[in-house]
């Protein structure tokens, strides 16, 4: 534990790793506020807050969903139209006719999805009979997955999207641990205190094994860091309400394979997104060790950050194999979770979003298992050492 | 000195232990790997073989006409049996009648897949009956056209050069090894040669293990029969035996591995370790594995492309699905120039890559070697000559497998009537037989609606477009079991697309607005079909071809194309201009051909025979020269379709008529209302009317069927 501690303290909490952390906060925030100040969207749900003039007929709707409740806001919504014509302007109708689409829509959401997963079973029940195994499994687990959803209490959760669709803090992580990478190794040949680590009685498996678990915790509390950064500028900006909704309130968010609540699923994407950063750090961490040199891994694992990037962005890799094994699709994982697609593993259909979950843990594993045993056979392509030279023979 | 080698490598070093764990393994791993065979063969496959056991071999006459005896008396006794089952259940014979006629026949009914198989064998012979044997396949499909890479032999390669070569200079030994007598040349060609037999030792070893296990899970049999006799390389280039083609096999992997061993020599003397140079040779193999999802990309990478091998002898061919089930993916053939490329540069690379570790590490290579410039200049050459090759090998001409027809019209196939729901664009199937009327968009997660379609024997193809982004997507769905795919999609006149995020938040939002209408128009598709691989689509001024597996378009015809104007036969596009002049382009000769016909504003192709209204609306007939129907004029709403034997039409005065295409005699048919378009069904005499409903007032597609006839 303590040669743990030592670890993460010596390579990572450093006075220039300390202080590109802070400027990387700052970063954040600022992306967070800019963002919220040049978004069409966000501005006007922005303003509409701000204004704070219907707040009053926000606290009095929200809460659990009534006959009357929904009577009322029909009513509003029909007079608002009636009005539009004459220009008489009443600020509670005006609020309805405003939320109405919301209103009706968590409403009725119960009965929509029942009507939904009815005709996934009927598609189920056809493709077994058309011998089609595959989609027939398909249509039983969309079936499943939207199964039963309802949505007791009415609450205007649509700003939520905000929070779960922001991922460039994700990027700032990745930047960071690429950071954390060079210091894992590289650093230790420069000091010279690899060959005390080398001959420690703790043995190389180890002493990798310290330095890859630091490393991921250092990624941990980088998460934990940035994610409270974005979640607090988020609901001060948006006043955020409603947190214990379920994620479907959003409209966006009607067929979300994820059936929690919004906070609940605020935090499932970070698993995500932290699996995605372990297995991507990893690779950072491997490259490290096998190129112990200044520039080149730096360089070489940026290329590969934006080759990976590049390439989730191609719709020609949307749910094969190749998008499975790609890190950056799992790190904007709200765009997967938002509806059900499915990948065919064995000939059977999986969630895409689960099966690129398993595909970056397995990735992790390989990463680290690489690393650990290369670590301790001592096996890398370019070293810190002064290279052997080569021997001239005469004859 | 190789005997010393070979003893410290097998007995001293334990890879004799090496060897029979890669032995073990590749028996692991036929046991576990999926071998893509006919199942439903092995199924029945003693009733199969003993069916098939008087006529294999050659298909002479004789057995031609015993086969195809013996597959219509089983059609008639199918039919037999269902008379009698309908009499019986019409109560016109009694069950004791029916058990007794129906026992006679029973025996064969039973056996009714078997004769199926057997016949789609004979068929499949028949097709080609001097080039392919009457032969039970199974075995020799799994052992020459099952595409894989021999894992066993490769990591025993990679681990035996570079433990060979690197391991000295990886413990320092090397120095020692090298001031020897023999630790010049001697030892480097001695170790090289050991090298050269392994390989080859092992590669027969691992090679006969497979046939071996084939041999004995399905067997090998006829060995002497054509390449072509297995259905995965009928459209093979080369006409040679099936047992030569394993000896061909073993060659193209046996190269294969020398290149890669060479590599790795290469790299284990460079990086001197022995697990950092396996690695690197490995990734050669594995990268292009991982990333080339198409099979024919990975035969460009060698020493890949060698390793698997069997591609190269596999020529051309689709796609086979059977009841929905793929049988045999599509491959585009490597031409045997393009292998002639490869070979060369898998014997020229390993050629140099020795050249250059020989070199380094013997002093007679350095005394024979030339000068370094000398050396530099063959490198830049043979990488001149490999990239010419790979590039040459990768643009080989294309060969084209054309088949299906499309036209306008075009009537509907066996008794299924696909079309788009004209009130709410939905894409529906009619089946008349069954009464049904079926969506076919079944996808739960996905919008019900089809903007264009088009029906071929097995798949229904439609398309959708997202009006924000401009995405036009292209799906096709099984007929059978109703499985949807896409199968290309491509961005046509973007108006505002809103990406959200991108690139992890990077850019919040692009507004892609200022796209002009006349853009959005041009590029509007207004027909498409699908031959094979390839996607056909016309929009407002060209016809694009595209292989949907990679996405590779072309652009065939540059020219304002007229709305219902165009025809597809087998590989050539017949298509009228803007200024009615009609032409026909051949896609594999790439040649334009002019139409020697009048203007006209319609055009459709029935029979490889072109029919064209003309601008008079009379209907006309182009078979190398125009002949008109003179007594005919044709509604200006209705287009011409056709089913086997007429073509069908609306007639000036609203009535419903068609052409006799044997006695070119036009025939009236009664619709009662006036009719002002009609379509037609390919096998049936049903035909669907677009008339105003009595009832409702409202015009809509009636189907009228064989009766009124």
């Amino acid at each position: 534990m303590k040669l743990w501690y030592l670890e993460l303290k010596k390579m990572f909490f450093t006075r220039h790793m300390l202080f590109l952390i802070l400027i990387f906060f700052l970063v954040n925030g600022g992306r967070i506020i800019l963002g919220s100040r040049y978004d069409l969207d966000a501005i006007m749900r922005r303003s509409e807050k701000k204004a704070g003039e219907f707040e009053a007929y926000e606290q009095a709707l929200a809460g659990e969903m009534t006959a009357e409740k929904a009577h009322k806001v029909k009513e509003g919504h029909e007079a608002y139209f009636a009005a539009l014509g004459t220009g008489e302007y009443d600020k509670e109708n005006n609020y309805y006719g405003l939320i109405y689409d919301l209103y009706r829509y968590q409403y009725d959401y119960a009965r929509q999805m029942q009507e939904f997963t009815n005709r996934a079973k009927e598609n189920a029940e056809l493709f077994d009979r058309l011998g089609n195994r595959f989609d027939a499994e398909k249509n039983r687990q969309i079936a499943g997955i939207y199964e039963n959803r309802f949505i007791r209490n009415f609450y205007d959760c649509r700003d939520f999207k905000f929070l779960f669709s922001y991922d460039f803090s994700t990027l700032l992580i990745l930047l960071l641990a690429l950071a954390g990478s060079f210091r894992l190794f590289y650093m230790e040949y420069q000091n010279g205190t690899q060959q005390f680590l080398l001959t420690s009685v703790n043995g190389k498996k180890y002493i990798a094994f310290i330095k890859l678990g630091a490393y991921f915790f250092f990624l941990f509390v980088l998460i934990v860091v940035f994610s409270l950064e974005d979640v607090l500028l988020h609901a001060v900006l948006f006043r955020l309400n409603g947190w214990l909704n379920p994620v479907y309130s959003i409209p966006d968010y009607q067929f979300c394979i994820f059936s929690g609540n919004m906070l609940s699923y605020y935090l499932f994407l970070w698993i995500l997104r932290y699996m995605a950063i372990l297995s991507i750090s990893g690779f950072f961490a491997f490259v490290s060790f096998l190129i112990q040199h200044y520039v080149i891994p730096i360089f070489f694992n940026i290329f590969a950050v934006i080759f990976t990037i590049l390439l989730s962005e191609r719709s020609s890799f949307s749910f094969t194999f190749a998008m499975l094994l790609n890190p950056i699709r799992l790190m904007e994982p709200d765009g997967l979770a938002r509806s059900y697609n499915s990948i065919s593993l064995f000939g059977r259909p999986m969630p895409v979003l689960y099966a690129a979950f398993i595909a970056q843990i397995v990735l992790t594993i390989v990463f680290a298992a690489l690393l650990i045993g290369l670590y301790r056979k001592q096996i890398c392509m370019i070293s810190g050492k002064e290279p052997v030279k080569r021997r001239k023979v005469y004859d | 000195m190789i005997k010393n080698e070979w003893k410290r490598l097998f007995i001293k070093n334990r890879f004799w232990v090496l060897f029979l764990g890669m032995v073990v393994l590749k028996f692991v791993l036929l046991l576990f790997d999926t071998h893509y065979i006919n199942t439903e063969i092995e199924e029945y496959r003693d009733s199969y073989l003993e069916y098939l056991s008087s006529y294999t071999g050659v298909l002479t006459p004789e057995k031609d006409e015993e086969l195809s005896a013996r597959y219509s008396e089983f059609l008639e006794m199918s039919g037999t049996y269902t008379d009698l089952k309908k009499q019986y259940e019409a109560g016109e014979i009694t069950s004791e009648e029916f058990s007794e006629k129906v026992g006679k026949i029973s025996r064969i009914l039973n056996n009714k897949d078997v004769i199926q198989l057997a016949n789609e064998e004979y068929q499949y012979v028949k097709e080609a009956p001097d080039r392919r044997y009457i032969l039970y396949t199974n075995g020799w499909e799994a052992l020459l056209a099952n595409e894989r890479l021999d894992l066993a032999m490769v990591l025993f390669i990679l681990f035996l050069s570079a433990y060979l070569f690197g391991y000295d200079s990886e413990t320092d030994t090397g120095s020692i090894i090298f001031s020897t007598v023999h630790g010049k040349s001697g030892l480097f060609v001695a170790r090289e040669r050991l090298l050269i037999i392994m390989i080859v030792t092992v590669n027969a070893v691992l090679y006969l293990e497979e046939a071996v296990f084939f041999q004995f899970q399905y067997g090998l049999p006829q060995p002497a029969s054509p390449i072509q006799s297995l259905p995965s390389f009928r459209n093979s280039p080369f006409h040679i035996r099936l047992y030569m083609a394993c000896i061909l096999m073993f060659v193209f992997q046996t190269l294969g591995a020398i290149l890669l061993s060479q590599m790795t020599v290469f790299f284990a003397d460079r990086c001197r370790k022995v697990w950092t140079a396996g690695i690197i040779s490995g990734l050669f193999l594995f990268c292009p594995m991982a990333c080339f999802n198409t099979e024919t990309a990975r035969y460009f990478f060698l020493p890949l492309g060698m390793l698997l091998g069997s591609g190269y002898l596999k020529g051309s061919c689709e796609a086979v699905m059977k009841n929905g089930v793929l049988i045999s993916e599509p491959f585009t053939g490597i031409s045997v120039p393009a292998l002639m490329i490869l070979l060369s540069i898998t014997i020229l690379g390993s050629g140099v890559f020795f050249l250059v570790t020989f070199r380094k590490n013997s002093v007679k290579g350095s005394r024979y070697a030339c000068k370094k410039n000398v050396y530099a200049t063959a490198a830049v050459i043979t990488l001149t000559v490999c990239m010419l090759g790979i590039i040459c090998a990768a643009t080989h001409e294309e060969t084209y497998s054309l088949k299906h027809t499309y036209s306008r019209g075009m009537g509907f196939s066996d008794t299924d009537y696909v079309y788009v729901n004209d009130e709410y664009g939905i894409l529906q199937r009619i089946n008349i037989e069954k009464h049904d009327n079926l969506y076919l968009i079944r996808d739960v997660m996905k919008e019900p609606y089809a903007d264009k379609y088009y029906v071929d024997e097995n798949y229904i193809y439609y398309t959708q477009k997202d009006i924000r982004s401009g995405m036009v997507s292209y799906y096709r769905i099984e007929k059978n079991s109703l499985k949807e795919e896409l199968i290309f999609s491509e961005a046509k006149g973007m108006r505002q697309y809103d990406y959200g995020t991108k690139y992890l938040g990077l850019i919040s939002k692009i507004n892609l607005d200022n796209t002009s209408d006349s853009v959005l128009e041009k590029d509007e598709i207004t027909d498409f079909w699908v031959d094979g691989k390839y996607l056909f689509t016309v929009d407002k001024d060209s016809v694009n071809m595209t292989d949907h597996t990679n996405g590779k378009t072309t652009e065939l015809i540059h020219d304002m194309i007229l709305t219902d104007c165009i025809a597809y036969d087998s590989g050539i596009v017949y298509y009228v201009n803007l200024s009615g002049a009609a032409y026909a382009y051949d896609i594999v000769n790439k040649q334009y051909r002019r139409l020697d016909m009048e203007r006209c504003k319609r055009l459709f192709l029935c029979n490889s025979t072109l029919y064209f209204i003309n601008t008079s609306d009379q209907i006309g007939k182009y078979d190398g020269k125009v002949e008109l129907y003179p007594d005919i004029k044709v509604s200006d709403t209705s287009c011409l379709s056709a089913s086997k034997d007429y073509i069908y039409f609306v007639d000036s005065e609203n009535r419903v008529c068609r052409i006799n295409l044997s006695t070119d005699q036009m025939e009236e048919i009664k619709t009662g209302t006036p009719a002002y378009n009609v379509k037609a069904f390919r096998d049936t005499d049903g035909i669907f009317v677009y008339q105003q409903a009595v009832p409702t007032q409202d015009f809509e597609w009636v189907f009228l069927d064989q009766n009124i006839f």
